[in-house]
C-alpha cells in the first residue's frame, strides 16, 4: 500500500514540476529564512549565560534628573559608587568590580601603538571565569604594575613567544609608567556584551577627576551572593544614594539626592537586548524590539511560503479527483485516502526542508559577515534537528489537510460522470482568500521596509543646520605633548593650500562624547525651586562657527581680538566684579532665559558658576555675545536642548579633537595634515576619521535591520508572486475549455488576458484594502519614537506606491501566462476536450 | 457566401505529417443547409474548424462574403467570427461556472449590445428554444438534450448568418437529437445558413445539400431540388 502511495506521490510531483518546483522551492525558502533567523535569535539570547556566575551577576545603572533635563539613563556611573555601596550592602553582595575605558600608547621596545584597553578590579578575576592560557589573572590585577592581555593582543605584539614577564610602558590620563605582562587570557566569546581587549587594575590617582559623584566613566558590576535576592537588594539604592551622597545646596535645600540620581540593577543576560543607551555600551548592542519584528517577519515569510504550499496542493487535487474516485469504488476509505494526501504532503515538506537546509548552509556566510557573528549550524545537535522535522510535517499536515478532507470526500458516482468540473466554489474561495492574506502581508511588509528606510535616510540627511561635508576630525589633540602646541599645529595646519579653516573641539557630531556633559546657569527665575538649571554643554576653540558653517542668528562667534571671551578658569576669576566673560547660547537657551528674539539676547547677563568657596559655589555675570540656531550637533535621535558653546580661556581647556575644513581631494588633504602632524608629534599616532563617517556610524544598527527587513520583505513579495503565478497558471490550465468557448463566440486576446488578470486582482485589491490601515497605524505609532520623523502625510503616497507596486508585480506574473493561453488557437483549447 | 478554394491541412505529430484536408473546394450560399458526413477521421471536424476560422489552413484560398481571409490575423478573424459565425459542439460545450443565462449572454458579451438589450435578447432566445423555465439552473443540472438547447440558444443568439454544428446530436439520444434537428430546421427556415457535420444519415437527410468526405477529400455531393 504504502510502495503505492510513495510511486503515485512520486510520479505526480515529477508530472507537475512546476507546481512542485513552486511549493517546495518556495516552502525552502521560508524554512531556510526560518532557519538563519532563528540562528540569529538564538545567539543574540545567549549573550552572557556562559559565565559560571551569570544568574547572580547585576550591572548597575544610573539614572540622573538634573533640573532642566528630563531624566538621563547611563550604563556608567562615578568611580566613586562602587566601593561605598558594597559597603553598604555587604551582606548581600559578594563582589564588586568596575570597568573603564582608556585609549593608551603602548611601548613596546622603541614602537608605540595606540590601543582601546580596560581598568578594572580584582573581584573581575573571580566574577568572569575567564579561561587563563598563561600567568595567572589574579596575580596581573593584584597591584598597578600588572597587565593582563588577551590572546589577539598577545599575538599582535609578541607573536608566538611567551610573553609573560615582557614590559609594555603605557601612557594614558594622568599616567605614565610600565606594566608587566602577568597573564594571556583567550579572547572572550562573541556573545558577550564585555570587550576586554587587556586588563590592569584601576588606580584612583591616576584619574582622580573619574571619581566625582558625577561622573560617567565606569561600568559597575556586582555579584549576589547565593541566595540573595535581588527585588529585596533594589529598593536599598535609595537609602544609600541619600545616606552617602554628598550634595550642594546649590540644587535647593529640599532636594533629596535620590532625586536627582537613582540606581537600578540589570541582569547580566539582559544587557544585551534590552539596553537602551546606544553608544554608551562597550560593544553595539542587540534590540529586543528588532529581534521580535525581525522574527515576526521571517514567520510571516514563512506563512507565505506554506500558504503556497496549501494553495498549490488544493488546486492541484482537484485534478486528481478521478485518482480519488476510482481509489473509492476499489474500497479506499476516506481515512486512507486523507493519510495518503496528507502523507504526500509531508514527504514535499520533508524534501523542502533538506532543500531548505541546503539553501541556509550558503547564505550564512553572507549571514555571517552582514552581522558580524560566527553563526554555524549544528547537525549534532538533535533538539534543533528535531524542531526543523516537526516543523516540516507541521507545515505539510497544514498544506496537506485541507485538500486532503475535501478531495477525500467527492462522491465518485459525480466525478466520473463526464463533463464536470471538480473545482469545488468553495476551495475556489479559500485559495483566494489565503492570496488575500499572503498579499497583505507582502503589502504591509513593503510599506514597513519603505518606511523604515526613509526615516533613516532622513536622519541621515536631515539638515542638522552644520556642514558636513568635506571635513576631517583629527582625534589626539588633548594629549600632553600635542595640547602645548595646539597653535602651532592650527597655524601649519592652515598654511596647506587645500585648508580652509580649522578648530578644535570637545565634542564632534554623532561622537557621543560630552553629549551627557551638561554646566548649570542660575534659573532667570528667582523663585524657581531649583535656582541651578542644567544645560548642554559645548567646549570648543576659535573659528568652531565657521569650520562647521553655522551661521549665528545674531551677535557674533569667540575671537583671540577680545581677551575677555570665553569662560574664566575655574576659580581665578572669583571676587571679581562686573563683567568676567562671555558665552555663545543656542536659540533655545536664548529662548529659555527669557529672550524671544536672539538678538534681545545678545549684550544680556547670564550668571553661572566660575569657581567655589567652602560650602557654596560662586556666580559669575557673563555676558552673551551671540546665538545660534539648534544645532543637531550631537544625534538627530533626540531634541535639541537649550545648549551653550563654552569657550575657556585656559591653554588646557579639553580640546580633544581637531577638525580641519578642507577643499579638493580629501586623500591629498588628508595626506598633507598627516604629514604635518608625523613633523610635529612623531611620538603619538596620527589618528583621522572623516566627519561623514562619523555619522553614518551611527546609523549602522538601523542601516543593518533596515537591510534585514528590505530582504525579507523582497522575498515575502517574491514568494507570494510565485504563489500568484502557480495559481494563474494552474487556473489559465483549468479554464482552457472556457478560454476555448470564449474565443469561439468572438473574445479576442486583450479581452481573455483582461479576464484573467482582472480574475486574479480581486484579491490582490482587497489585500491593499486591509493592507493600509494595519500599515499605516503600525508605522505612524513607530515614527512616534523619533523626534526628528518623516511627516505623517507620506505614509500614503507610500502606501500607495506599496500597492501600485504590489499590483504591477502581481500582474507582470499572470500577464505573460495570461497572454500565452489567450494567444492560442481557440480549437487546441477546444480540442482537449 | 463562402468559396473555398483548394484548401489543405496538414498535423503534425513527431515525425509523422497527417494531411487532414486536400485540396477542399467547395462554395456554400447563403440560405444554405449542408451536411458533410464521412467516416471517423475523414477531416470534417478540420474542415468545419477552417469554415468557423477556428483554425487556419496550410494552404489555398477561403473567401468569406467575397473577402480572401486565408492569411487573415487571428483578431481579424475573431472580429468576423464574432460577427457571422455560432457554433454548436457534440460536447455542448458549456461553462460549468455560469448559469443558463449567462452562458448564453456570454455571446453577446463580446458585442457592442446595452445590458438591457442583452437581457431582453436571451429571454427571447430562451423561450425561443424551450428552456426559459432553466434560466437560474447551472448546465450540470441540466439533461444533455437541455444543455444541447442552451447552446443552440447561445450560438443564435447573437442573430449569427452561420451556424456551424459539430455532430450536434452526437451526444443525444434519438428524440432530443430530433428537436435539435428541428430547431436547426426552423433555423435554417428564416433563412440562416447552417452547415452540420453528422453520422446519422437521417439527421443528414434534412440538409439540402449532403458532401461526403473520404480522407480528407470531397468524394460525393448531393443536392435536392429546392
Amino acid at each position: 500500500m504504502f510502495g503505492n502511495y510513495l510511486t503515485v506521490a512520486i510520479r505526480h510531483l515529477l508530472q507537475n514540476r512546476l507546481y512542485t518546483f513552486i511549493s517546495m522551492f518556495g516552502l525552502a525558502v521560508g524554512l531556510a529564512a526560518s532557519i538563519l533567523m532563528l540562528l540569529f535569535a538564538q545567539d543574540e539570547l545567549s549573550y552572557d549565560k556562559h559565565w559560571q556566575n551569570a544568574d547572580r551577576i547585576y550591572r548597575i545603572t544610573v539614572t540622573t534628573t538634573l533640573p532642566g533635563k528630563t531624566g538621563q539613563s547611563s550604563t556608567r556611573l562615578s568611580g566613586g559608587i562602587g566601593e561605598p555601596l558594597f559597603e553598604y550592602l555587604k551582606e548581600d553582595i559578594e563582589y564588586f568590580t568596575r570597568f573603564d575605558h582608556i585609549n593608551p600608547f603602548f611601548s613596546i621596545g622603541d614602537a608605540i601603538h595606540n590601543e582601546y584597553i580596560r581598568r578594572t578590579d580584582k573581584a573581575s578575576a573571580d566574577m568572569f571565569d575567564f579561561e587563563v592560557i598563561s600567568g595567572d589573572i589574579h596575580k596581573a590585577l593584584s597591584d598597578n604594575s600588572g597587565i593582563a592581555l588577551s590572546e589577539t593582543l598577545a599575538r599582535k605584539y609578541f607573536g608566538d613567544e611567551d610573553p609573560i614577564g615582557k614590559v609594555i610602558g603605557l601612557t594614558f590620563l594622568a599616567a605614565n609608567r610600565d606594566f608587566q605582562v602577568r597573564a594571556v587570557y583567550r579572547d572572550l566569546p562573541d556573545n558577550t556584551v564585555l570587550r576586554l581587549p587587556a586588563l590592569i587594575t584601576i588606580n584612583e590617582a591616576d584619574s582622580p577627576w573619574r571619581f566625582g559623584w558625577l561622573d560617567d566613566s565606569f561600568y559597575l558590576y556586582v555579584q549576589l551572593k547565593p541566595g540573595a535576592d535581588i527585588t529585596r537588594i533594589e529598593p536599598q539604592f535609595n537609602d544609600f544614594i541619600d545616606n552617602m551622597m554628598p550634595l550642594p545646596s546649590d540644587f535647593g535645600a529640599d532636594v533629596k539626592p535620590s532625586e536627582l540620581i537613582s540606581l537600578s540593577a540589570q541582569p547580566l543576560t539582559e544587557i544585551h537586548l534590552k539596553s537602551d543607551v546606544s553608544g554608551r555600551e562597550m560593544k553595539p548592542a542587540g534590540n529586543m524590539q528588532s529581534l521580535a519584528i525581525t522574527l515576526a517577519i521571517t514567520s510571516l515569510v514563512l506563512l507565505i511560503a506554506c500558504i503556497n504550499f496549501t494553495n498549490l496542493s488544493t488546486a492541484r487535487s482537484t485534478q486528481r479527483a478521478r485518482e480519488v474516485a476510482l481509489r473509492k469504488v476499489l474500497g479506499a476509505s476516506r481515512r486512507q485516502l486523507i493519510i495518503q494526501f496528507i502523507g504526500e504532503s509531508i514527504l514535499l515538506a520533508l524534501l523542502a526542508s533538506f532543500v531548505g537546509l541546503v539553501i541556509a548552509e550558503l547564505v550564512l556566510p553572507l549571514l555571517n559577515n552582514f552581522s558580524g557573528k560566527q553563526l554555524g549550524l549544528d547537525y549534532t545537535d538533535l533538539s534543533a534537528a528535531g524542531v526543523l522535522v516537526l516543523l516540516a510535517i507541521a507545515v505539510g499536515i497544514l498544506g496537506g489537510i485541507y485538500p486532503a478532507v475535501v478531495l477525500s470526500g467527492y462522491k465518485p458516482s459525480a466525478i466520473l460522470k463526464a463533463n464536470q468540473s471538480s473545482d469545488s466554489r468553495q476551495s475556489v474561495t479559500f485559495r483566494n482568500l489565503l492570496v488575500v492574506v499572503q498579499f497583505t502581508i507582502a503589502v504591509v511588509l513593503m510599506v514597513v521596509t519603505v518606511v523604515i528606510y526613509g526615516q533613516t535616510q532622513y536622519a541621515l540627511n536631515m539638515d542638522t543646520g552644520y556642514e558636513r561635508e568635506n571635513k576631517i576630525v583629527v582625534q589626539h589633540t588633548g594629549r600632553k605633548g600635542v595640547r602645548e602646541k595646539r597653535d602651532l599645529l592650527k597655524q601649519r595646519m592652515l598654511s596647506l593650500p587645500e585648508v580652509a579653516s580649522v578648530t578644535y573641539s570637545i565634542v564632534t557630531p554623532s561622537s557621543k562624547k560630552g553629549y551627557n556633559s551638561d554646566f548649570f546657569v542660575k534659573h532667570p527665575d528667582e523663585n524657581a525651586q531649583q535656582p541651578m538649571y542644567a544645560v548642554g554643554r559645548n567646549i570648543i576653540g576659535y573659528d568652531f562657527f565657521r569650520t562647521f558653517g553655522i551661521q549665528l542668528l545674531a551677535g557674533r562667534g569667540y575671537s583671540p581680538q577680545y581677551a575677555m571671551d570665553g569662560l574664566p578658569e575655574w576659580n581665578k576669576a572669583v571676587g571679581n566684579n562686573g563683567i568676567v566673560g562671555s558665552i555663545v547660547v543656542n536659540e533655545s537657551l536664548s529662548k529659555f532665559l527669557g529672550y524671544t528674539q536672539p538678538q534681545d539676547a545678545v549684550g544680556e547677563i547670564v550668571k553661572i558658576p566660575i569657581g567655589e568657596i567652602p560650602g557654596s559655589v560662586v556666580f559669575g555675570d557673563i555676558e552673551i555675545i551671540g546665538v545660534t540656531p539648534d544645532v543637531k550637533f550631537h544625534s538627530v535621535r533626540n531634541m535639541v536642548r537649550p545648549e551653550a558653546y563654552i569657550f575657556i580661556r585656559s591653554k588646557d581647556a579639553p580640546l580633544i579633537d581637531m577638525t580641519i575644513h578642507f577643499t579638493g581631494s580629501r586623500k591629498r588633504a588628508t595626506r598633507q595634515v598627516e604629514n604635518i602632524w608625523r613633523e610635529l608629534f612623531p611620538e603619538i599616532p596620527f589618528v583621522q576619521k572623516h566627519l561623514n563617517q562619523l555619522v553614518e556610524a551611527e546609523y549602522e544598527q538601523e542601516m543593518r535591520i533596515s537591510t534585514i527587513m528590505t530582504t525579507l520583505a523582497v522575498l515575502a513579495v517574491i514568494l507570494a508572486c510565485l504563489g500568484l503565478f502557480g495559481l494563474a497558471t494552474f487556473s489559465a490550465e483549468r479554464r482552457v475549455k472556457e478560454i476555448g468557448i470564449r474565443k469561439v463566440l468572438g473574445a479576442n486576446t486583450s479581452d481573455i488576458v483582461r479576464l484573467l488578470v482582472w480574475q486574479f486582482s480581486k484579491p490582490v485589491l482587497l489585500a491593499n484594502l486591509i493592507a493600509w490601515p494595519i500599515a499605516l497605524w503600525t508605522m505612524s505609532r513607530w515614527l512616534q519614537n523619533y523626534p526628528y520623523r518623516l511627516d505623517d502625510w507620506l505614509l500614503l503616497p507610500i502606501c500607495l506606491v506599496a500597492s501600485l507596486a504590489a499590483l504591477a508585480i502581481a500582474w507582470g506574473t499572470i500577464i505573460g501566462n495570461a497572454l500565452r493561453v489567450a494567444k492560442a488557437a481557440p480549437v487546441k483549447a477546444l480540442r482537449c476536450e | 457566401m463562402i468559396k473555398l478554394k483548394n484548401l489543405n491541412k496538414s498535423f503534425r505529430t513527431g515525425d509523422i505529417e497527417t494531411l487532414a484536408l486536400n485540396g477542399i473546394s467547395l462554395e456554400i450560399n447563403a440560405g444554405d443547409f449542408v451536411a458533410v458526413m464521412g467516416p471517423s477521421g475523414c477531416g470534417k471536424s478540420t474542415l468545419l474548424n477552417l469554415l468557423g476560422m477556428l483554425d487556419t489552413p496550410n494552404a489555398g484560398d477561403y473567401f468569406f462574403d467575397g473577402e480572401n481571409i486565408s492569411d487573415y490575423h487571428e483578431s481579424q478573424l475573431t472580429a468576423i467570427r464574432k460577427r457571422n459565425i455560432g457554433f454548436i459542439f457534440q460536447s455542448f460545450n458549456l461553462i460549468d461556472e455560469l448559469t443558463v443565462e449567462e452562458n448564453i449572454e456570454l455571446a453577446l458579451l463580446y458585442h457592442k449590445i446595452s445590458t438591457k438589450e442583452r437581457r431582453l435578447r436571451v429571454r427571447e432566445v430562451m423561450d425561443k428554444v424551450g428552456i426559459g423555465h432553466r434560466a437560474k439552473h447551472m448546465p450540470s443540472q441540466l439533461s444533455g438534450g437541455q444543455q444541447q438547447r442552451v447552446a443552440v440558444a447561445r450560438a443564435v443568439v447573437g442573430r449569427q448568418r452561420l451556424i456551424l454544428a459539430d455532430e450536434p446530436t452526437g451526444n443525444l439520444d434519438s428524440t432530443h437529437g430530433a428537436d435539435v434537428m428541428d430547431m436547426l430546421q426552423a433555423l435554417n427556415d428564416e433563412g440562416t445558413t447552417v452547415v452540420i457535420v453528422t453520422h446519422n444519415a437521417a439527421h443528414a437527410d434534412r440538409a439540402r445539400r449532403i458532401i461526403n468526405l473520404f480522407d480528407g477529400s470531397i468524394v460525393a455531393e448531393n443536392k435536392k431540388a429546392a
